[in-house]
């Protein structure tokens, strides 16, 4: 992976931005992340073809291409012919809609290719020329659309090494992730996402594993320590930290039933081995029964107020769990990284534990568009008992002063 | 609810209570999940416990064994010891049964391994 930091995008022409894309991946160290590459995937075939090899292997790749549509085609007539004695009639009044444009007849279509594809194919793996795509992903204002940068680089690659070009079955993807006027691009390890491993139930607004595991190691857990996630939800943080940092112990609780039974559900479907480093409770975050100074790091995710809670309960809540949060960690050593959208809440309540939270660090993150903050919070010095119990008496007359007026 | 968790809470947050620690256990289920031994996290945790309650809290399951009631200084190199901690901490489960506030008596349920701690509004 390499990041180009800022690329001068003119955004008036698209040829000079192309250009200037192109450049850019023409001087990157292509055959040293391949290496890696073909480490990890264990590809045998040809890395780099010539242009002989190309020209002959796309000559088969088209002809098996050929033959695996027509298979396709033809098995999936024959399974209409037969109708399904299982399948009900519902389901099959609902796929009379026009062919081609039902999501799942095109899916079964893609499927049923891609195995003919394979039965078809008779080649052996050191024999195959590398088959490549690249992707983009896009973020702000630009003169080209995502599909031009692909297409661009895409052919300045092809040129350089010769590969075949095939965005269904693919070997090697290259992703371009534009933001503004920054890129970074490298090649995938994996053939998909892994953001939602390891959860099986889904609640409104369950955070991307991806997310969680970059949250907690902001925390940098060490050995021993005793992390807490006082609004876990479905249990990401907690599953994902007991993952990836099999020396912690994790306890966490939320004050909704459901998301409790939601987290309970997804560590029964973990190894043995991981839930014993969890423990779930059924607990309000502004009053966790927890010890004074009894825990290391805190990692959460907070209501954003959009699909869950809302901004008017924000103002008071985060003062709150500020406050609890600072009772429960440990002086000096302990930290909070937590993520929210909502970032008016978060500094007024910033501002109203001043002195007892120190924020070290603000990074924005974009979780499907929305621009969130992770914030990451050392707690000071000062001792909580004597200050929580003065403003909480502060919190609740400002809340009743709110729900007054 | 695992032990290490037990050790950990208190009922301090109720209206009048000052303490609340530790929390009795009334235990109706208990599972044992064996897990691997990690002695270094045992090492580490240790110092972060109240011993004491532990023990007690152990003992009131019928799970204490043969765990010494106090902590011995050179526990670090003991392996039996480190191990005999490690099944209480994190093996043992209160599935369903019940924590006791040990001043109020305020009862709170667990239920599948869940503790409910949530307070009414006229506890707090």
């Amino acid at each position: 992976m390499k990041i180009a930091p800022s690329l001068h995008l003119s955004c008036l022409s698209i040829d000079n931005d192309m250009n200037i894309l192109k450049r850019e991946v023409e001087h990157a160290d292509i055959r040293k992340a391949l290496a890696f590459w073909c480490e990890m995937n264990k590809f045998q075939g040809i890395i780099y073809p010539t242009e002989n090899d190309y020209k002959a292997a796309k000559g088969d790749e088209v002809q098996i291409k050929k033959l695996a549509k027509i298979l396709a085609e033809a098995r999936i007539r024959n399974k209409k012919c037969q109708p399904d004695g299982i399948c009900d009639e519902n389901y099959g009044k609902e796929s009379h809609s026009s062919p081609g444009d039902n999501k799942d007849e095109r899916t079964c279509y893609n499927a049923a290719e891609f195995e003919a594809y394979h039965e078809i194919d008779s080649r052996k793996p050191e024999d195959k020329v590398l088959k490549f795509r690249v992707t983009c992903i896009r973020n702000g204002t630009h003169c080209f659309g995502s599909q031009d940068a692909a297409y661009h680089v895409g052919g300045r690659l092809q040129d350089m090494f010769h590969w075949i070009v095939d965005l269904n079955f693919y070997d090697l993807e290259i992703m371009l992730n534009i933001r503004e006027d920054s890129m970074y691009y490298g090649m995938t390890l994996t053939k998909e996402s892994k953001h939602h491993r390891n959860i099986n139930f889904f609640g409104p607004t369950t955070l991307r594993a991806t997310i969680c595991y970059n949250m907690l190691r902001l925390g940098r857990p060490k050995v021993g320590d005793i992390i807490i996630d006082p609004l876990c939800g479905g249990g990401s943080i907690p599953i994902e930290g007991s993952l990836a940092f099999k020396n912690s112990y994790f306890i966490c609780g939320d004050i909704h039933e459901k998301a409790v039974n939601r987290t309970q559900c997804n560590l029964d479907h973990l190894e043995c081995g991981t839930q014993s480093y969890v423990d779930v409770l059924h607990w309000d975050a502004t009053n966790l029964v927890l010890r004074d100074s009894s825990v290391d790091i805190i990692v959460t995710d907070l209501p954003f107020g959009k699909r869950s809670g809302s901004v008017f309960d924000n103002r008071t809540l985060y003062k709150q769990v500020l406050l609890e949060l600072a009772r429960v960690v440990r002086c000096k050593t302990g930290q909070a990284i937590l993520l929210t959208h909502d970032k008016r809440s978060m500094t007024a309540a910033l501002m109203f534990t001043a002195g007892l939270w120190k924020l070290t660090k603000k990074l924005k993150i974009n979780i499907g568009g929305l621009e969130a903050g992770v914030y990451v919070l050392w707690r000071l010095k000062e001792s909580a008992a004597g200050l929580s119990a003065a403003p909480k008496k502060e919190i609740s007359q400002a809340h009743k002063r709110q729900c007054s007026s | 609810m695992k032990l290490l968790t037990h050790n950990m809470l208190t009922s301090k947050c109720l209206k009048g209570v000052n303490v609340g620690y530790p929390l009795g256990i009334v235990a109706k289920d208990i599972k044992v999940l064996e897990t691997e031994f990690n002695s270094e996290f045992v090492l580490r945790i240790i110092p972060k416990l109240d011993w004491d309650t532990l023990w007690n809290a152990a003992d009131s399951i019928g799970h204490s064994g043969d765990l010494p009631r106090t902590l011995c200084d050179d526990y670090e190199n003991d392996v039996e010891f480190l191990k005999k901690a490690h099944h209480v901490l994190l093996e043992v489960e209160v599935i369903n049964g019940e924590l006791v506030c040990p001043e109020s008596g305020r009862k709170f349920a667990i239920n599948k391994g869940i503790p409910n701690m949530l307070l009414n509004e006229d506890e707090l």
